[in-house]
């Protein structure tokens, strides 16, 4: 996604300052459809990765077996944060595909739910992950 | 029920209820949505509440100024697996290898050099150490300034554009991020010469810290192909000046150039450059996790009214606007200390902002001066994220102590820049201004 992301801008770009032609529609497609699976599709490996911004200030001062149990607790906050957003986000999926959202850009429309969809499935993914360090030494 | 507090009181409640989050090592982004989440639960009706709150992650990952973010990160993740970061070094070492502390002076303007490619310190700071550190110890060198320089050219990295930190603010305190590349460069310099002139001075007056190379010592071949980065550095500026590019059409288009420039050498291949997009995506992620969080609690402060009621506080009690900036950049030191970069750039931005706008401060040059703060929170003890960076790719038996202690003497470094910085906004906003019109 990110790859097409960028021959789609790149291909703009140059087709706007050879034969000033510019892509239509592609500032829209960017943040509509390449944007969320971005950054939703990637939340659940950062989690599984424990690339997550944190800060690691008590671990220096705590003993281990309490740290440990500090961090899975984090992880439980984790997994209900994240199914509360896969489900709220997943209702306004479901609202956007009912009613076929899409933006109209004059000629053509770019259809926008799929942006949408990748929410729900971008956090309970991001759940399943938290659970599983939670779970897991 | 909810308890009754009044509207200042929450939002007190919910900054408190942050930073207790953040200590007890809950991801920032949670911190700051969760708290942000409960402050509009006691403010507004639940249902409000919900929908305010989770139409955030979509508005704000669906924007094509939030795109240059990975845009970005891609070009230096190619940059960085293309191994041009140890052929820049060498190529500043062979240009400053007369000078007192030759080395070290060269790992400081390569770390500039490959900010301009990289947005990111942490990277910065990586994939220069892992060269020029092994290679300054063995030439002699002091291990503490073989190592804090670093730590410390990394941070050159979020002021020299591209700027992940810069992209950031400008979304959120609604600046043009444009403006703020431009407004980073001479500050960025600024910063590298006065560490070049620190460390030039010191080997100077103690020679021991730094050998001079023995005549006729031997000579690394240069890698011609690292000559590329300056030329995509001046391709996205001109392109941003010239008005050509957006910031995002720029990461785009280097990112293309990175590619076609790594895709020939021998250290990279397809799969690099897959895994490259990778880490740009999960960085991404990270970094939008936090701003996320960052942008809920922005909403539930202007509720709360706790910004504007500050901003009422200064105004009545008529604080000088230098005691105002020396105010916040005592708050900035402290909590840059202890917190990780963008939660102290996202927490100043959604409580302070009001305040300084209120008073006539150019939000422009704020920006600069919060991410050099948030900069040089990342070299000071205890959580100095660019200090354990350069701590990962030393060599086993220098520890921390060792690299702060060699911090020190650029963070003396730092007191002059941001005096001058403070002292004479226009070396910011001229730049800028110049080239966009006041």
């Amino acid at each position: 996604m990110l790859g097409m992301m960028v021959l789609h801008i790149a291909l703009d770009v140059a087709l706007q300052a050879l034969f000033d032609l510019p892509l239509r529609g592609t500032s829209e497609i960017v943040s509509e459809i390449y944007m969320p699976f971005v950054v939703f599709g990637a939340l659940a490996a950062v989690q599984k990765r424990r690339e997550e911004i944190r800060v690691d200030l008590i671990s220096m001062i705590l003993p281990p077996a309490l740290d440990r149990f500090l961090d899975r607790l984090v992880q439980v906050l984790v997994v209900v944060a994240a199914l509360w957003l896969a489900w709220h986000t997943g209702e306004q999926a479901l609202r956007a595909i009912q009613i076929q959202e899409r933006i109209e850009l004059g000629a053509f429309a770019i259809i926008s739910w799929p942006g949408k969809l990748i929410l729900p499935i971008g956090f309970a993914l991001l759940g399943a992950a938290a659970f599983a360090r939670a779970v897991r030494p | 029920m909810m308890p009754d507090l009044s509207q200042l009181e929450t939002g007190i409640a919910v900054l408190v209820s942050v930073l207790v989050l953040i200590f007890l090592r809950v991801p920032v982004g949670l911190a700051l949505g969760l708290s942000a989440f409960c402050g509009a639960a006691i403010l507004l009706p639940m249902p409000a509440a919900i929908s305010l709150m989770t139409r955030v992650p979509y508005e704000f990952a669906a924007s094509w100024e939030f795109a240059a973010v990975p845009l970005f990160l891609v070009m230096g993740s190619v940059i960085v697996r293309a191994g041009m970061a140890e052929g820049l070094f060498a190529l500043a070492g062979r240009a400053m290898a007369r000078l007192p502390g030759g080395l070290a002076i060269a790992t400081n303007f390569a770390g500039a050099a490959f900010g301009a490619a990289s947005g990111s310190s942490l990277a910065t700071t990586v994939a220069i150490g892992r060269m020029a550190t092994p290679q300054m110890l063995r030439a002699g060198y002091d291990p503490a300034l073989a190592t804090a320089v670093t730590a410390c050219a990394g941070t050159l990295a979020a002021l020299i554009p591209p700027s992940i930190p810069l992209i950031v603010y400008g979304i959120l305190a609604e600046q043009s991020v444009a403006r703020l590349f431009l407004a980073g460069v001479v500050p960025g310099l600024l910063t590298a010469f006065a560490y070049a002139a620190m460390i030039a001075i010191r080997c100077h007056l103690n020679p021991s810290l730094a050998p001079r190379p023995a005549a006729g010592a031997v000579r690394q071949p240069t890698d011609r192909g690292v000559i590329a980065l300056p030329i995509i550095a001046v391709i996205i500026l001109g392109g941003i000046y010239s008005g050509l590019f957006s910031p995002g059409q720029a990461g785009a288009v280097g990112t293309l150039a990175a590619i076609l420039i790594a895709l020939p050498r021998p250290s990279f291949s397809w799969k690099e450059l897959a895994a490259a997009f990778a880490d740009a995506a999960r960085q991404t992620a990270s970094i939008l996790f936090v701003a996320i969080g960052a942008f809920m609690l922005t909403r539930t402060m202007a509720l709360t009214g706790l910004p504007f009621a500050l901003a009422d506080l200064v105004e009545a009690w008529s604080v000088s606007p230098l005691l105002l900036i020396l105010g916040a950049s005592l708050l900035f030191v402290l909590l840059g200390m202890v917190l990780d970069p963008f939660g102290v750039m996202l927490l100043s931005v959604a409580v302070l902002l009001p305040v300084f706008e209120r008073l006539d401060f150019d939000l422009i040059w704020l920006g600069i001066i919060i991410v050099k703060y948030i900069e040089i929170g990342l070299i000071t003890p205890p959580v100095g994220l660019n200090v354990f960076a350069a701590k990962s790719v030393a060599p086993d038996g220098i520890g921390l102590p060792t690299i702060f202690r060699g911090v020190v003497w650029f963070l003396l470094a730092e007191v002059f820049v941001m005096a001058c910085l403070l002292g004479f906004p226009f070396i910011v906003v001229w730049l800028p201004n110049l080239v966009f019109g006041v």
